[in-house]
């Protein structure tokens, strides 16, 4: 957002101290930046001043002399050198001590029942004004409140009308079911009709509003005080931008995400995927025993049993099947265990050439991060919906795009932090984005031009571009498109900080290699080309850098397991591999097979569901390890709550395996914490990554305001519990460091400050970097898989009579099969629909809103399902392609459809099994909520829930 | 997806031919398409006396604007009326001029004589009666106004005469059709 940053620090006075103050932005900020007390409401760090709630009031004077001053709102206030300005002088204090007065006249009391008491912005603001008598005796304003769909609750009547809520909604993340009604003392924030919230961000509203309007509805299912969560900073596992998080847990149950700050990468804002789908980790698909295994004791699992159960494969050589949500360790371990030759992640042949030409990318490029896409001036995006498959990529595309906008207030003086002037200066005025792509997507209203096409013309196209690059010719005659295609390139190759991302989600290599072929035409003309390839999982990075030359592929592995049923290859080993890539038949083949298939895993799934040994590994909640995102970066999520025992980190079972299947193997051998095991790796292995991994910190989890340290398992015993012991320089206890004590802060908390804009106070200034240094450490990744080479078959189509090309379209909820078990994605999963163009479907005699049976033919399986979808047109689509969502079909692999109009009844039936699916994820969402409220009775620590020889 | 899950009425078929052509007229002279939805508010209401959700998601829908965006507009002005209303509404300055004048009479004297509260419309469907702050007569307080017309230096006599007025007129309209 900050477009042309002239960052000079002057000198301003503050009650006649003098501070060291940037002028690149208010000063509001700058006095924050100093780590002073100032109340504030509307203004956001990341969205600037509007000057709504005048509660920032300072008084300015004119000089040393002027004893007098004038009241001035700090937000909509530059810094100039030597400005001199009172926050302790009577005036002032007394005008926003009577501006929290007046809110207050409406705001309820009713804080004891509020989801935000104790980490309420308007509570922490009340008291730094010191505003603690209550005179009003009229009556309040009242609200009726809406259903907002199954994630933010609604409580009117807490607002005070900042306006922040909408200027984020709308505003920054760009959605138009949210806004503003009425006016004077009768002003209401919230949709036009009660539904879900539509927008993928709609979560941020809770961290965004200032008191409790908006509320984490699934936090407030099963709720606890901020000071009673135990919280441990985490990274989301539901996608490969690797945005940092704050999950809190309370009795063992994960109760909710928070965004933790961190500036190169989510800033101040999660995903709803990131944040309300975590749900998986406290859910009825979750495994916690071992299967397969005869145990010595019932109660207790022992390593001994463990060995013995194995103890006959010995000898034997084990294919391992890793994946890009397991860690980089388990993943790491996984191949040194099987070998090289007996590797893979469960990629099918198609995804190893991807896997191919990203390492490729990876070795040539360094990918863009999210704050620095927002400093770009042109953004092309190839085929990928990024607001569904990366939204918070998606979310800073959007930012930059406002820096045209930007550039024009700037020029007529107006600085990017006022934001209501430069939003009224840009008008509609945005910097070029150009989409290809062959489906609708939620950024095509604010796309310079959208190129509506089939992947494989857009391969075309690309081609083309590269080629014109290449040669400098002239474009208007040799293509059909050359209209468009001339705005587009001359736009590219005259921006200053052009932006083009990909990513995996068409499965294409010819489309990814395109998109390189024109980086590396671009890189080579000198041209200050950036780009970023999404990926599709939150280590996929991390994990495709391990795949080399003898990696297997999921064809390799079912040619093995035919060949090689009675050779040295004693069994499959899954880690936290679901094979969704996988067809039917192709799992009917595996389960057919006589070898032996381990599974390690967090929840039940297809390869869980056939192994002959499944061993309950960690979730994200309970793991220790590092993803690695897209960029390449590492980083490493800890503990929120211990494990509760035979649950273990995928890497301890590894290496607890190995003692007995691989015990030859140097690394086989138990690690006592990540450091060791990192330790270890790097002994055996010259180019492991080097990560400080400050494990001396003993940071407390909990916060020092935790209630019930010694009486939370009193049932059960009176006797205060030894506290479980952890390895990762964060204490499950409540003594210990301050979260500060680190870049890597469990939650973040400061005096005065309850809430989550506490950060502020950790910040080298406002939306800076935090005071103490992040670990920024990039996987160097080599180009090991043969090197891809086109052969172009895939794009040849064997069409078929009457068949359309047809798009998956991934919704946000969807495209992570972990997130996906949190029963409230369920519920607001769309009925399926297909877009067509208007054209071909009224040659059909079709009607938008009328439903059609699609026959969908899958490259996997012959046969083609069936499924019924509701029509809706899009006029910019060729007769041949169409797009939707087809639920029953949650794939990338869906390439061609026919169609015809469907039956009455099999409308009716699709309706009424639509229906029964949303009953029982109803059911199974409150299901899931009494047993955790049981489960709060008997608290899981690691003492009473032993095994594994625990002493 | 918007377009999915909102079903909306077709503003073809459901604004009229008249309504159409005049919101065309605005659309054209304005830089936005949306920036006619204050007008276009102010032509339905016209036509019909109110905005209902259909009119809204209709108007909304031909403006292709969010009718989130378009209730802002249309909540903001206390001349666009979200519920029904009756022949005549009733707009009583509550500012501070006209409480200084004689306002509080004047209200007791409307209320009793036509049976009503603020915000609520006679069972005739004849009369709303609303409260509006400041209608720009503070000289000549207390103020009401009705339809376009400003009723200024009211007692609560004068504001009883002009209500009969107007219902005789209603009357004597309604017997000619």
């Amino acid at each position: 957002m900050t477009f042309d940053k002239q960052n000079s620090q002057v000198t301003i006075y503050i009650d006649d101290q003098p501070y060291q103050v940037s002028t690149d932005n208010n000063l509001l900020a700058g006095v924050l930046s100093q780590k002073l007390n100032l109340p504030y409401f509307c203004w956001h760090p990341s969205m600037g001043s509007v000057g709504a709630c005048r509660q920032c009031a300072v008084t300015q004077y004119q000089d040393e002399n002027d004893q007098r001053g004038r009241l001035v709102m700090a937000c909509t206030t530059p810094v100039t050198d030597g400005m001199r300005i009172s926050l302790k002088d009577s005036q002032s204090e007394q005008f926003r001590e009577q501006v929290i007065a007046a809110m207050m006249t409406n705001h309820p009391h009713d804080c004891p029942v509020c989801a935000e008491g104790g980490e309420c912005h308007l509570q922490d603001m009340t008291v730094m004004t010191g505003h603690t008598h209550r005179n009003y005796q009229g009556e309040k304003r009242t609200f009726n409140n809406q259903y907002l769909g199954e994630f933010v609750g609604h409580e009117m009547n807490r607002c005070i009308t900042c306006y922040r809520c909408v200027r984020f909604y709308k505003d920054y993340a760009g959605g138009d079911d949210f806004g503003v009604y009425g006016s004077k003392n009768q002003v209401y924030f919230g949709r036009q009709q009660e539904g879900q919230l539509e927008s993928e961000f709609s979560g941020n509203l809770v961290e965004v509003c200032p008191t409790g309007v908006f509320t984490n509805k699934l936090f407030s299912a099963h709720y606890a005080r901020k000071w009673d969560l135990q919280s441990a900073p985490s990274i989301c596992a539901h996608c490969s931008i690797g945005c940092n998080t704050s999950v809190g847990e309370r009795y063992g149950s994960v109760r909710r995400v928070m965004n933790r700050y961190n500036q190169a990468i989510n800033g101040y804002f999660l995903c709803d995927r990131g944040r309300f789908g975590i749900g998986f980790v406290n859910g009825e698909k979750r495994l916690r025993q071992a299967s397969g295994i005869r145990q010595s004791s019932p109660e207790r699992l022992s390593k001994l049993d463990v060995s013995k159960a194995l103890v006959h494969f010995r000898g034997k050589r084990f294919i391992g099947v890793g994946s890009a949500r397991a860690s980089f360790e388990a993943n790491y371990l996984l191949k040194q265990f099987v070998g090289n030759s007996k590797f893979s992640l469960g990629l099918t042949e198609r995804q190893m050439q991807l896997a191919s030409l990203h390492q490729q990318y990876l070795s040539q490029y360094q990918p863009v991060s999210i704050a620095d896409i927002e400093q770009s001036d042109f953004v092309l995006i190839v085929d990928e919906d990024i607001t569904q498959t990366a939204p918070r990529m998606a979310l800073a595309v959007r930012q930059a795009l406002r820096n045209a906008s930007i550039e024009k207030a700037s020029e007529l003086g107006v600085p990017h932090w006022q934001d209501s002037a430069v939003r009224t200066i840009g008008g509609q005025e945005l910097s070029p984005l150009y989409l290809i792509q062959s489906m609708g997507t939620k950024l095509d209203n604010v796309a310079e031009q959208v190129i509506m096409q089939s992947t494989a013309a857009t391969i075309k196209l690309l081609n083309l571009m590269t080629e014109l690059i290449t040669s400098n010719a002239p474009l208007i005659d040799i293509h059909h498109q050359g209209q468009q295609l001339s705005s587009l390139l001359n736009q590219l190759v005259s921006a200053k900080k052009p932006l083009i991302i990909g990513g995996w989600s068409r499965q294409s290599p010819q489309l990814l290699s395109a998109i390189m072929s024109l980086l590396d035409v671009l890189t080579k003309a000198d041209m200050p080309v950036r780009s970023a390839i999404v990926a599709q999982e939150v280590n996929q990075v991390g994990a495709i850098s391990l795949l080399d030359q003898q990696s297997l592929s999921v064809e390799d592995i079912l040619e093995n397991v035919k060949q090689e049923q009675s050779s040295e290859v004693g069994g499959i080993i899954f880690l936290e591999q679901e094979l969704s890539g996988v067809s039917q038949t192709q799992l009917e083949q595996l389960k057919q097979t006589q070898l032996a298939i381990i599974a390690l895993d967090h929840s039940e799934n297809a390869v869980t569901a056939l192994a002959d040994i499944v061993l309950p590994a960690a979730s994200v909640t309970e793991g220790d390890g590092h993803y690695v995102n897209y960029q390449g970066l590492i980083q490493r999520y800890y503990q929120v709550h211990p494990n509760r025992l035979p649950i273990m980190d995928s890497w301890r079972w590894l290496t607890l395996l190995a003692t007995t299947l691989f015990a030859e193997h140097p690394l086989a051998k138990e690690a006592q914490s990540l450091s060791q095991l990192h330790d270890d790796c790097r002994q055996y292995d010259a180019k492991w990554p080097m990560l400080p991994l400050d494990d001396h910190y003993d940071i407390a989890r909990e916060s020092h305001r935790t209630s019930g340290r010694t009486s939370k398992t009193a049932n059960i015993s009176v006797h205060e519990p030894k506290t479980t012991q952890s390895t990762d320089g964060y204490r499950f206890s409540m003594e210990g460091s301050k979260p500060s004590s680190t870049a890597e802060m469990p939650f973040t908390w400061a005096p005065g400050w309850n809430s989550n804009q506490s950060i502020t106070q950790f910040q080298q200034e406002v939306a800076g970097s935090l005071l103490l240094p992040m670990t920024t450490q990039y996987l160097s990744i080599a180009q090991s898989i043969a090197k891809y080479c086109d052969h172009s078959e895939a794009v040849v189509q064997t069409s078929q009579a009457n068949a359309l090309q047809f798009s998956q379209q991934i919704k946000w909820y969807q495209g992570d099969w972990q997130a996906g078990l949190t029963p409230e994605f369920t519920l607001i999963e769309s009925t399926n629909y297909i877009f067509l163009s208007s054209d071909y479907a009224s040659q059909q005699g079709w009607q938008s809103g009328q439903w059609l049976q699609v026959s969908c033919m899958s490259s996997k399986d012959n046969a083609p399902t069936s499924v019924i979808a509701e029509l809706f047109f899009d006029p910019r689509l060729s007769d041949e392609l169409c797009y939707g969502q087809l639920n029953e079909l949650a794939t990338f692999d869906v390439k061609q459809v026919s169609l015809m109009a469907a039956s009455e009844k099999q409308v009716a039936d699709y309706k009424m099994r639509r229906k029964a699916e949303h009953t029982k994820a109803e059911q199974a969402q409150q299901y899931m909520l009494e047993r955790l409220k049981q489960q709060d009775q008997f608290i899981p620590i690691r003492l009473m829930n032993g095994g594994l020889d625990d002493v | 997806m918007n377009i999915v899950n909102q079903v909306m009425p077709h503003p073809n078929n459901y604004l009229t031919d008249a309504e159409l052509a005049q919101i065309d007229h605005e659309i054209s002279i304005m830089e936005t398409r949306e920036a006619a939805g204050i007008e276009a508010l102010k032509i339905v209401q016209a036509h019909r006396g109110w905005i209902s959700d259909d009119s809204l998601l209709a108007i909304a829908h031909y403006l292709q604007m969010s009718s989130a965006e378009l209730e802002g507009v249309a909540t903001f002005y206390n001349l666009i009326y979200r519920q029904p209303v009756g022949k005549f509404v009733i707009h009583l300055c509550n500012s501070v001029s006209c409480h200084l004048t004689g306002y509080a009479e004047v209200l007791a004297a409307v209320k009793q004589y036509l049976g009503i509260e603020y915000g609520q419309t006679t069972q005739d469907g004849l009369f709303t009666l609303l409260s509006n702050a400041c209608l720009g007569g503070c000289d000549k307080s207390p103020v009401m106004m009705i339809g376009s017309e400003h009723y200024q230096q009211l007692t609560p006599d004068l504001a009883i005469d002009i209500l009969e007025q107007l219902k005789q007129t209603a009357k004597s309209h309604g017997g000619d059709s």
